[in-house]
């Protein structure tokens, strides 16, 4: 392709004036600086979602699906599946709880015995504190023991909202469960770790002993969180009748609100790549003015106009593509240094992060790529475009 | 004698803020195949505007010009330009070759601009480069070729194609004597093996002898001299 080695050979070409070879590597520079500079950031914004969905969904289940219809075909369906890690019934309530002391307005999560007999909630899903028995009774968080100065085996009092509301419309004395403290967690989980305790379910008759258990709730941890959306999909083709929702539901507006500023950085550093390029319109118009001679000869060979602007578009593009280069290179070379060598420290005191946590996202590569290149292409038109309208022979006279 | 070109009645003015000039009155021209047709005139005869005209470099404000029976100004962009690119060379006063390639790459790209790939289109350069004696300045720059030797790169280009006319614009206008000579024996010794139209506008008398027909342009219009 004949545009091309022309304007291959333009461009690596020494300039006729320097100020137009100074411009083209502010050009370059700047191109590079903003390519960079958008890796960086838009990794380091991944790095604090990844962090966030993390904290969020630790202890969460992944999907939750309600039933009212027969729950053993869903049990029997996630037991088969492949991409399932952890799945339990569960039943889920307000309640007053707490000692003679202290008393807290709490939601309780009823855990399918077998499962909290297990122990694989608190192994797997949350993080151990001090664990005595597991003979299904209640598990409570480091935070609430702290706040309630409880500890393991100590007696503490259960009573449902349900039970109350019950007791005030038929002047009885509410129904008050008394069990023992068996296991204390940490989460990272700042809403488990605060608003949650756990039982097995064997307490739920007593706990809630009026409630009416047609809908049945399923909890379901995936090996893989991030294809929740995929599993759903899947769910509701099988069981159209039940409701479905995963963790990305749950927690929509935040990680809107994240994608939204991710976007904006996205757009707004892009201004830097943008400026970057308006430097390749000038140099490049400079370059045609100075090469009208040049123009005109080659249209006399037998260029068309179409191959007079493709010539300076390439020259322009490739000065945004060396910048891009450049800039992707600079970029994964800053990620790279502080994903394993953690330069950009963080004070662990104020943070649960020792260092600025960065990620790249597969998508984010080629949207910056595609932003710079499509920018140097749009910087490089409008000068193109005015090199294909020069006459040849007004051009050709001029010496 | 077949006919390669055959002009009728052009006329081109050019305008200025206050006055007008006509530059071609009028003009017929047939220029049959294998002519070496050499065209006199003074500064401001209207001879370059005519070449220009002729080669589909300028457009007449009237007239046609045919080419092998079709009229080019009919012709699309692209299509003028491929018929350029196919069937007709230039040489210029000033040699106007590209700076930023060397003289190898100055003789390849008109037939780059072909579709031939470079490998090819570089071998055939060569063999050009080598039938005006210059198989010893490939990879020279023009600023690093004399006057002579930058003249006989812009006729090995404008014969790459293998074109049916040439079209020169005082080809001998920048040179000294001994290379004027040089490129006049060149430019008769191709038109000899290429069977070569050529077609040349020159106010160098000694270029008359190259000739067939010899013209001369005076005030917009042309005269048959021999």
């Amino acid at each position: 392709m004949f545009e091309f080695f022309i304007g291959n050979k333009y461009h690596k070409a020494k300039k006729r004036l320097s100020f137009i070879n100074v411009i083209n590597k502010i050009s370059v520079v700047g191109i590079a600086i903003g390519v960079a500079t958008l890796i960086v950031v838009l990794s380091v914004f991944n790095g604090f979602r990844e962090i966030s969905t993390a904290l969020m969904t630790e202890g969460e289940p992944h999907l939750i699906i309600q039933t009212t219809n027969d729950s053993e075909d869903i049990s029997n369906f996630l037991k088969s599946s492949e991409f399932v890690d952890l799945f339990y019934k569960f039943e889920e309530g307000k309640v007053l709880f707490g000692n003679k002391e202290h008393f807290e307005i709490i939601n309780l999560i009823l855990i399918e015995d077998s499962i909290f007999r297990s122990k694989q909630l608190i192994y797997n899903k949350l993080s151990e504190y001090d664990t005595i028995f597991y003979d299904g009774n209640l598990a409570i968080s480091f935070y609430s023991a702290i706040e309630m100065n409880l500890q393991v085996r100590d007696s503490v009092q259960i009573t449902s909202f349900e039970s109350l509301e019950n007791s005030v419309l038929t002047f009885s004395i509410p129904e008050i469960t008394t069990t023992q403290i068996r296991n204390i967690y940490f989460s990272r989980n700042a809403s488990l770790y605060k608003n949650y305790i756990f039982a097995s379910s064997n307490l739920a008759s007593e706990i809630f002993p009026n409630r009416n258990r047609n809908t049945q709730s399923i909890a379901i941890f995936l090996l893989n969180l991030e294809i929740a959306n995929e599993f759903k999909t899947q769910l509701s083709a099988n069981f159209p009748d039940a409701i479905v929702k995963t963790w990305n539901d749950n927690h929509a507006q935040i990680l809107n609100v994240m994608k939204i500023e991710s976007f904006f950085a996205y757009l707004l550093l892009s201004l830097i790549i943008a400026v970057a390029a308006f430097n390749i319109l000038t140099s490049l118009t400079m370059s045609v003015q100075i090469k009208k001679k040049d123009i005109a000869i080659l249209r006399s060979f037998g260029v068309s106009r179409k191959g007079i602007r493709n010539i300076f578009l390439f020259e322009g593009l490739l000065n945004g593509i060396k910048g891009t280069s450049w800039g992707f290179l600079l970029g994964l070379a800053i990620y790279f240094v502080q994903k394993y060598f953690q330069v950009y420290k963080l004070d662990s005191s104020k943070y649960i992060l020792d260092a600025m946590p960065v990620s790249i996202s597969f998508w984010d590569l080629p949207a910056i790529v595609l932003m710079s290149v499509f920018l140097s292409f749009a910087s490089s038109y409008y000068p193109a475009k005015k090199a294909s309208l020069t006459n040849i022979i007004e051009s050709i006279k001029w010496e | 004698m077949s006919v390669l070109i055959n002009a009728t009645q052009l006329v081109k003015e050019f305008k200025s803020a206050n006055k007008s000039i006509k530059v071609l009155k009028n003009i017929d021209l047939t220029i049959n195949k294998n002519d070496r047709i050499i065209i006199f005139g003074a500064s401001g005869a209207g001879k370059s505007t005519l070449l220009n005209i002729l080669s589909s470099l300028d457009f007449p404000d009237s007239g046609k010009v045919e080419f092998e029976g079709i009229d080019i100004f009919s012709k699309t962009d692209d299509e003028i330009s491929a018929f350029r690119n196919q069937n007709i060379g230039f040489i210029f006063q000033f040699h106007h070759l590209l700076p930023e390639f060397t003289a190898l790459e100055n003789v390849a790209i008109p037939i780059m601009i072909n579709g031939i790939p470079y490998k090819n289109a570089v071998k055939t350069a060569e063999e050009m480069l080598h039938k005006v004696n210059l198989s010893d300045r490939f990879s020279h720059k023009p600023a690093e070729l004399s006057g002579g030797e930058q003249q006989r790169v812009a006729i090995a280009r404008a014969l790459i194609n293998s074109p049916k006319i040439l079209f020169a614009d005082e080809p001998t206008g920048n040179l000294d004597s001994e290379n004027s000579k040089i490129i006049q024996d060149l430019l008769l010794d191709l038109h000899n093996k290429l069977d070569l139209t050529i077609v040349i506008v020159t106010h160098n008398s000694e270029l008359e002898k190259l000739g067939n027909r010899i013209l001369k342009m005076e005030d917009g219009n042309i005269f048959k001299i021999s």
